[in-house]
């Protein structure tokens, strides 16, 4: 298992280092002067030249790129162009943030999801399986933004339960709109695919020996059918938390909350080079060490998998 | 796996039960976009501006109405035909950390905007000091028209005379940094946690999420009436009403598209407020690409849209139409007669001009709302004259430089004034000096008007300076650079548990010292 999650961790070098190449050419052929962000309104050529040369951009694309690789060696992205601040430390700054809100939109979205999926699957067919399944085709289709304006609206604007939005210093209450809204297009994912997984399973011999034996109908259901029927969502569930790490712009905005998506998107919109390169690379390396997480996730899920170098695995996330 | 959520939990916990937002007593205002740098010579928004209007002091400032008044200065004296500004310092001025506000660290935080080290975008505020050019190319060691005879005294000399120099003076690129490194020294400089002498005091900053400021204890006159004021980033517009109808936010400006309903609601009629805006929204032509070069064209193009219909359809009624550049608040601005809504004569001159068959045209804007709706409607009435008008949507940074390369048939955009005066829109968008980044991108170019504006600069009459800013105003217009829309008005609706504050001409004019709010009905 250890010399298994080494070798992974080991091509993550490879493959980080084609993220950055990408990230730094594409950034490149942007439309748009990340100098023309920094000066505002009258600003003067020299200046521009000034502050162009300061930030090498007036040097051949391979010297920058050099440049850029030497950095990278050395995990230093650099200062913001904007901020003027350090780009790794106002990551790290922002991910605890995004951290918070993917955690709790996890819980929910297991929580919920499974739960609703193990019930529609053993009340298959019936009004339970029918408002499951049909709550998760809305969840499934309902755009992230209508639903945050929606909830803010119900739940703060109308019943005055909760806060609208911001951090709160921490609150649970203040964290609870973004959760659900962050969690509400993985729990419809999951509860569909816990159900179709359960069916699969419930289905087994196994299932039907262990009810012959007389075990009661909570221990086959959670005991031996869950467990068989965890693996494609714990697929599911990885890669979810994995953009809930990375890509929670749209919920970050509608909330004010100051994490590491809307903090990407401003770096994006003023053309900040080096919180970009950073950004992208941070979020590259969090989505796959959550793809690693997940396939030694799966061992636990299932003993039949030998975590090896010698086998494949079922998936690799 | 059950570790891994144990731990996930543990860490997410740890990670933000350090900081706390300030609630209560606290006066709450949103800002729509999170603040880069709080260091003067590096402001370059209205966020920014805005924060350090209260954390520093200029010379002077803006009042709420837009006149400039005593701030570190308690008085001044234009001398020599106004080429020369003494200033009598207040010499109960203080830091924040208690040291005394002199002359020299006006000198200091002035050297610092124009040294060449700098790399400042704001040395244009203060590059009429004679001198100024020399000690930003790196051949002066000091700017010879700058001096602090004494503690008390700073003399600033210029070039010529610049009739809005005081105006200048009271611009964030000119406000007073208390000196902690050598002059255009980015180190150690004010990004952070900035020593200025303003009314109020950063205590906390938290990036992206709020800002809170306490009053400066230092500070000579008095404390203001409310302990503490919260900025929170709010970047969305929904978000921010909500907050505001929370009962969360003291005062929300109120955007264009929820007017109607906020204004419908009698109950709410006595906290609204409203302020022309010293902005004017436009269609810039580039006078120097296609057709567009002929000015019967531009002419054809003023007269094929019904300006009057967008402003009263799709801005609500709530702006004047823009006969110039100027707008209405101001002195020079005048309301001359508009290009008629004529598409028969708008079709004649295109005809003359040898379009008959109309021609294509790209406009370029940024996705907003207003932009959407009005860029729309000018395709539509321009199709009509055979001109086929494509519209490109591009986010600020490229189209801010496809733009100001000239590169652009046509562009919407508005230009909000830095000063409250007509100078700080003619200058910048119809001098030749200024022709694509420095404000001019229709590329209007006419030695007549550039030496009326030259005149009007240096003409201290204000009678007389405001005729020739009218003048030159109308001569523009004549010539139709832009497709010229409207002059914005603003709304903003006041908490009721908050009293006594105004909302500002500019944005810089609201220092809160006499803003207050009610104990009972806090959240």
């Amino acid at each position: 298992m250890l010399t298994y999650a080494a070798k992974r961790v080991l091509l993550f070098v490879p493959v980080l280092l084609g993220v950055a190449t990408v990230t730094f050419f594409l950034v490149y052929v942007l439309p748009g002067d990340p100098v023309l962000s920094m000066v505002g309104e009258r600003y003067d050529e020299a200046t521009i030249a000034e502050l162009r040369h300061e930030m090498r951009l007036d040097r051949p694309i391979h010297v920058q790129y050099a440049h850029f690789l030497a950095g990278l060696v050395r995990l230093d992205f650099g200062r913001s162009y904007v901020t003027g601040e350090p780009v790794a430390s106002s990551l790290l700054k922002r991910f605890p943030y995004t951290l918070r809100l993917a955690v709790l939109a996890m819980i929910i979205s297991i929580v919920v999801g499974v739960s609703a999926g193990v019930a529609a699957a053993w009340k298959w067919r019936t009004a339970v399986d029918f408002l499951a399944m049909g709550t998760t085709i809305v969840g499934i289709s309902m755009p992230v933004f209508w639903l945050g304006v929606l909830l803010i609206y119900v739940f703060s604007m109308k019943l005055g339960l909760l806060p609208p939005s911001g951090y709160g210093g921490g609150a649970v209450r203040y964290m609870i709109l973004p959760a659900v809204t962050l969690a509400q297009a993985s729990t419809a994912y999951v509860a569909r695919m816990t159900r179709s997984s359960m069916l699969d399973v419930i289905g087994e011999t196994y299932i039907r020996v262990a009810r012959a034996k007389g075990i009661p109908e909570w221990r086959v259901l959670f005991g031996h059918a869950l467990r068989n029927a965890l693996l494609p969502v714990i697929t599911v569930v990885g890669a979810d938390f994995g953009s809930f790490l990375t890509g929670a712009v749209l919920t970050e905005s509608i909330f004010a909350w100051p994490g590491l998506g809307r903090f990407t998107l401003d770096a994006i919109l003023k053309r900040d080079i080096p919180t970009i390169q950073g950004a992208v690379f941070f979020m590259a390396v969090v989505f796959m060490t959550i793809n690693l997480i997940v396939d030694l996730a799966y061992a636990w899920a299932d003993p039949r998998i030998k975590v090896s170098g010698e086998k494949t695995l079922p998936s690799e996330g | 796996m059950r570790s891994l959520i144990v731990y996930l939990v543990c860490a997410a916990s740890i990670a933000g039960c350090s900081r706390s937002l300030p609630e209560g007593d606290a006066l709450c205002l949103a800002l729509e976009t999170s603040p880069n740098r709080l260091d003067p010579p590096f402001v370059v928004d209205v966020a920014e501006g805005q924060i350090c209007s209260l954390i520093y002091q200029g010379l002077v400032r803006f009042s709420p109405q837009g006149e400039v008044i005593p701030d570190a200065a308690r008085s001044w004296e234009i001398q020599n035909s106004g080429t020369r500004y003494v200033f009598r310092l207040d010499t109960r001025a203080r830091f924040s950390d208690g040291g005394r506000l002199a002359a020299r660290d006006v000198v200091w935080s002035f050297e610092r905007v124009l040294s060449p080290a700098s790399r400042s975008p704001r040395k244009w505020v203060l590059d009429r000091i004679r001198g100024a050019g020399g000690f930003s190319a790196g051949s002066a060691a000091s700017i010879d028209g700058l001096a602090a005879p004494d503690d008390s005294t700073v003399i600033i000399e210029l070039e010529r005379p610049f009739r809005p120099f005081l105006d200048l003076l009271a611009m964030p690129a000119a406000y007073i940094v208390k000196p902690v490194a050598a002059p255009g020294s980015n180190e150690g400089s004010a990004t952070d946690e900035p020593v200025g002498s303003g009314r109020w005091v950063l205590s906390k900053w938290e990036r992206g999420d709020f800002l809170e400021l306490v009053p400066n204890r230092f500070y000579p006159s008095g404390a203001p009436l409310v302990r503490r004021v919260v900025f929170r980033v709010i970047p969305e517009a929904f978000t921010r009403i909500a907050e505001f109808e929370s009962g969360t936010l003291d005062v929300l400006r109120i955007p264009q598209a929820e007017l109607d309903r906020f204004l419908g609601d009698p109950t709410n009629k006595p906290l609204i407020q409203s302020q022309p805006e010293l902005r004017v929204t436009y269609i810039g032509l580039n006078n120097r690409k296609g057709p567009l070069r002929d000015p019967r064209v531009r002419r054809a193009v003023n007269m094929a849209v019904d300006v009057d219909r967008i402003i009263s359809v799709l801005v609500g009624g709530h702006a004047v139409r823009a006969t110039g550049s100027v707008p209405p608040a101001l002195p020079g601005h005048t309301q001359r007669t508009a290009y008629p809504y004529d598409p028969a004569r708008a079709k004649r001159l295109l005809e003359e001009a040898g379009y008959t068959d109309g021609f294509e045209l790209e406009i370029w804007q940024r996705d907003s709302p207003e932009g959407n709706r009005v860029v729309e409607a000018v395709q539509g009435y321009l199709l009509e004259m055979g001109i086929r008008v494509r519209i490109i949507k591009r986010e600020w940074s490229a189209f801010k430089e496809a733009v100001s390369q000239g590169r652009v048939d046509a562009f919407f955009l508005d230009w909000y004034g830095d000063y409250p005066d007509a100078e700080n829109f003619l200058y910048p968008l119809f001098h030749s000096a200024n022709l694509g980044g420095g404000g001019n991108r229709s590329f209007f170019v006419s030695s007549h008007i550039d030496s009326l504006i030259e005149e009007s600069q240096r003409t201290l009459d204000a009678r007389r300076c405001y005729e020739l800013c009218a003048l030159t105003d109308s001569l523009v217009y004549d010539q139709a650079p832009w497709l010229y829309l409207y002059f914005p008005t603003s709304f903003v609706i006041v908490s009721e548990r908050v009293h006594g504050y105004t909302f500002p001409v500019m944005y810089l004019g609201e220092d809160l010292s006499t803003v207050s709010k009610n104990e009972k009905g806090d959240s």
